[in-house]
């Protein structure tokens, strides 16, 4: 029952190699393109030409400020988040060597989820501030507590994907819970952990960035070590990767990605799973330049979420993490339609 | 003597595989690591790279127990090939071998002209050079394993371990590798130090041969010397001849079957 | 022996179920109601036991044995010591599917539900499929795992999406999410029973070739089993099994994991023996799963499922954490 390996011909390998930079290149661009594209796009409509003149100051005050004030901030959340998100998907895939590993499996999102819930239901009249650092706490807590559990002596990839889903489901037994005994502000809560950039402003682009600034240059310090891991755990620590604490920093550091991205936009399903896959069908298995492809997909994911979600029916919006749900139900039909 | 275990307690999965053993790992030369499944000589191996934390005992490298340098300086002295190998996704020849600069490496910094100057070397040696840029799952067996030892080769350490680095290549393959191993070690010097299951493989390159049964050493030294018939017995449990290779002299180990673990035909009726 | 056990824990808590309620009623007026075969006493407490408790027991016996039949065939169908119909897809599935049509469609008969519910669940059967064998490496459990967690994130996603979207009633809403028996009628009885029947006469149809199967494929094929039909019919068991379970009482979780876990350790692994005693054993859990229910919220009642839920969890990380399971 497995499948077969998939024959590349070695021109098509070297010519992968020295274009991944020209694919990395491509898919930014085409994250800028679509930023500006949806630019004017929701429930206050500004058309193109006007909504750039707006970004830079120019136009009328409305359309200024709808630019500046609520798309902008919507974009840039969307890459940073977006890419971030990716970033965690790829390095938890390389830690639990499984591509279909991700924080979304293991565990980060549930805990997350499941903090906001605690603190939506049981203090209803909780400041919406404190949302995000209830998420980004419960994400925290959910992987170190799947780490305890999974060490015994040491953690394999296999002992942490499995305990991961299992403290997953625990968490979302616990979150059906608590919701069904206090079935107040239900609303909020779903919403909230269907992931949405509907309430982001510039203040949470500010808060956002350092996170991104310290976490993904770490990340691209792990890379190599990363790859080390991939050959497995006897070679890499034959190569001199103290292989124990290699992965529990770079979990660590993908936990705290992700659970800052669940803290600013809630829980965008799929992102963290299908950007790393389709950057390493582009560019290959080396992190150096799977991390920068997963960002620039992980990006464009978010951007088109949020887009679709915005634009298709204003002034009503669908929270991009819906959107990114419909859009992982046909890539999965599609990879069941490859593998027969 | 650079390499060395004493009194080792090695346990594996709460399994006690040995209580006190002990192998002085001769520099250069090549010594082979012979037993049965369940003997500790893979176990033994990979305490004797780090891989393995002993319960009892010790291993030494360069004077220094091996615990007490970090996994990075360990890999600046020694080399270790493990049983099984995968590599990633459409990886080449060439990206893999790259890896084996790790230990020399800061972790950000590019590929110095000394990285490249040991690459080059390892795939040269191991006659990968031509099919460098081909992804390392397409290669044949024998290909795939030298690929691999390019990477180890990389490293630039003296001493290199390898568990069982034949057992699955057809035996031109076997050869081929085994071949490349004894010619490292006779012009370049290094100490190899491995697992074979084959002990005609193993008496026909082993400078010292180690026999281990049931987590003893058994006998080790020069095959001529050690290989008995004896030996044969006590380790594996056939009788065996011994008669010397036609072409080299090493010793060679020929089964004679014997009886038996099973029925005897003649005396149970065949159901109809 | 363990199956007189289960047996007598079964019937324990079955009588147990029907005995609880807002009214007190007798031993004797309970066993009446049981064995009664038509609504044609003047007896109330008969009535009440017979129409309003002895469905929900009779349910909860049904779901629970059923699903845990459903997760002795996809443990050894994957050998996949994890799977369970709600881990690997099945029941999100099927969930997904019923919920869709019965807010879509509010007039849609049992029948018609049950249809849709085994499409649902197959469709997200063969997804988890077709996720599992992506990129190299085999069909492991650990990616089944992965693969069955991921669709099933994805499929419960969109069903509250939907439910959000669509529908008015929030207690429909839970319903959904963690499934129970607490307003079992005989209608969903009725509409579940044969499929389920099928459903089991098909795995124990199967016992002989699922113990060849646990030796391995090629030792199966070897000894002359076609181990792709055995997949199939083991598949449309489960679908059929998990599927009744799924569209009358909701994705109830865990009982599919942990019931033939327990089996085997006590009996061994000899499907003739395994497949029965699950059911009883699932049975008996639902039972006393939807036993407790009635006591967790003070005068409410709380979907059965969140028992199950709440207790599975601790059981499944334990499994986890132990399970030596081949990469």
């Amino acid at each position: 029952m497995s499948a077969t390996p998939v024959a590349v011909p070695a021109s098509v390998v070297v010519a992968k190699r020295r274009s991944a930079a020209v694919v990395i290149a491509i898919l930014f661009g085409l994250a800028l393109v679509v930023s500006f594209a949806t630019l004017g796009l929701g429930a206050v409509k500004v058309p193109q030409p006007e909504a750039t003149k707006a970004l830079f100051g120019f136009g009328t005050v409305d359309e200024v400020r709808t630019v500046r004030d609520f798309e902008l901030p919507r974009i840039l959340i969307a890459w940073l988040a977006g890419g971030s998100l990716a970033i965690a998907g790829a390095v938890v895939q390389g830690v639990i060597r499984n591509p279909l590993a991700s924080p979304d499996v293991i565990g980060v999102t549930k805990g997350a989820g499941l903090a906001v819930v605690i603190v939506l239901l049981a203090y209803p009249e909780a400041a919406v501030s404190y949302l995000p650092v209830a998420a980004f706490v419960g994400g925290v807590a959910a992987m170190a507590i799947v780490y305890v559990l999974a060490y015994r002596g040491g953690t394999t990839p296999i002992r942490l994907a499995l305990v991961g889903i299992a403290v997953s489901a625990m968490f979302e037994s616990i979150i059906r819970y608590v919701m069904i005994d206090k079935q107040q502000a239900v609303g909020t809560a779903l919403v909230w952990l269907t992931g949405s950039l509907a309430h982001v402003d510039m203040t949470t682009v500010w808060e956002f960035l350092p996170w991104v600034l310290v976490l993904v240059p770490l990340c691209v310090v792990y890379a190599l070590k990363l790859d080390l891991l991939g050959l497995g755990d006897d070679l890499a620590s034959g190569l001199g990767v103290a292989v124990e604490r290699t992965r529990r920093i770079t979990l660590l550091i993908a936990v705290l990605l992700a659970s800052a991205t669940v803290a600013v936009m809630g829980t965008i399903a799929f992102v963290g799973l299908i950007g790393p896959h389709i950057a390493r069908r582009l560019v290959g298995s080396r992190h150096a330049v799977l991390l920068p492809a997963s960002a620039g997909i992980g990006a464009l994911l978010v951007l088109v979420a949020d887009a679709i979600g915005r634009g298709i029916h204003p002034p009503v919006e669908i929270p991009a993490g819906m959107i990114t749900a419909l859009i992982g139900a046909p890539y999965f039909v599609y990879l069941l339609a490859r593998s027969l | 003597m650079r390499l060395s275990g004493s009194n080792l307690a090695l346990h594996y999965d709460s399994v006690v595989v040995s209580d006190d053993l002990s192998i002085d790992v001769p520099d250069g030369r090549v010594s082979v690591l012979i037993g049965p499944n369940g003997s500790g000589k893979s176990t033994l191996l990979r305490a004797l790279a780090r891989l393995l934390k002993p319960k009892g005992g010790a291993v030494v490298l360069d004077g220094k127990q091996i615990q007490d340098y970090s996994t990075k300086e360990v890999a600046r002295r020694l080399a270790i090939l493990p049983q099984t190998l995968v590599a990633p996704e459409a990886i080449t020849v060439e990206e893999l071998v790259a890896y084996g600069r790790f230990p020399q490496r800061r972790s950000v910094a590019g590929l110095r002209d000394e990285d490249r100057d040991a690459i080059r070397w390892a795939m040269q040696v191991t006659n990968t050079s031509e099919v460098r840029d081909r992804p390392v799952d397409q290669l044949s067996g024998g290909q795939r394993q030298r690929a691999w030892i390019a990477l180890v080769l990389a490293q630039g350490t003296d001493l290199i371990l390898l568990d069982e680095p034949t057992t699955f290549l057809d035996i031109a393959y076997q050869l081929e590798v085994l071949e490349l191993l004894k010619h490292l070690n006779e012009v370049a010097g290094k100490t190899v130090v491995m697992v074979l299951h084959d002990i005609n493989m193993a008496c026909e390159y082993a400078h010292r041969l180690f026999a281990l049964r049931d987590g003893k050493m058994v006998a080790e030294g020069d095959p001529q010397i050690v290989l008995t018939a004896d030996l044969i017995r006590t380790v594996f449990g056939i009788d065996a001849h011994i008669v010397n290779h036609p072409t080299s002299g090493s010793p060679m180990c020929i089964p004679i079957p014997t009886a038996h673990a099973h029925g005897d035909l003649e005396a149970v009726p065949t159901p109809a | 022996m363990t199956a007189v056990l289960l047996t007598v824990l079964f019937c324990v808590g079955f009588v147990w179920s029907v005995s609880i309620g807002t009214e007190p009623i007798g031993l004797g007026d309970i066993l009446h109601g049981i064995v009664l075969t038509s609504s044609s006493t003047d007896s109330v407490p008969q009535l009440v036991v017979h129409l309003i408790r002895l469905p929900r027991a009779l349910l909860a016996a049904m779901v629970g044995g059923g699903l845990a039949v459903a997760g002795v065939v996809m443990q050894s169908i994957t050998r996949n010591p994890l799977g369970a119909p709600d881990i690997l897809g099945v029941s999100a599935g099927a969930a997904v599917a019923v919920a869709l049509a019965s807010t879509i469609w509010p007039g849609l008969a049992g029948y018609g539900l049950i249809v849709l519910s085994f499409g649902g669940a197959a469709l997200a059967a063969a997804l988890v499929f077709g996720l599992a064998r992506f990129g190299r490496g085999g069909l492991s459990p650990v990616r089944l795992a992965l693969a069955g967690v991921t669709i099933s994130i994805l499929l419960f996603s969109l069903m509250q999406g939907i439910l959000i979207v669509f529908s008015q009633d929030p207690s429909l809403f839970f319903f959904w999410l963690v499934g129970g028996v607490n307003y079992a009628e005989w209608h969903e009885v009725r509409t579940a029973a044969p499929w389920m029947a099928i459903g089991f006469l098909l795995a124990m149809l199967l016992a002989a070739r699922l113990n060849v199967l646990a030796l391995g494929d090629d030792v199966a094929k070897g000894l002359g089993q076609n181990v792709g039909l055995t997949r199939f019919v083991g598949s449309i068991s489960v679908v059929l099994l998990a599927g009744a379970a799924v569209a009358v009482a909701g994705p109830v979780a865990f009982i599919g994991l942990i019931a033939p876990h327990i089996v085997r350790r006590l009996v061994g692994y000899n499907h003739f023996v395994v497949i029965p005693l699950s059911l009883l054993l699932g049975a008996a859990m639902f039972v006393y799963a939807d036993i407790a229910s009635r006591f967790l919220i003070e005068g409410g009642e709380t979907p059965s499922g969140i028992v199950t839920a709440l207790l599975g969890a601790p059981l499944f990380i334990l499994l986890a954490r132990r399970e030596k399971v081949a990469s």
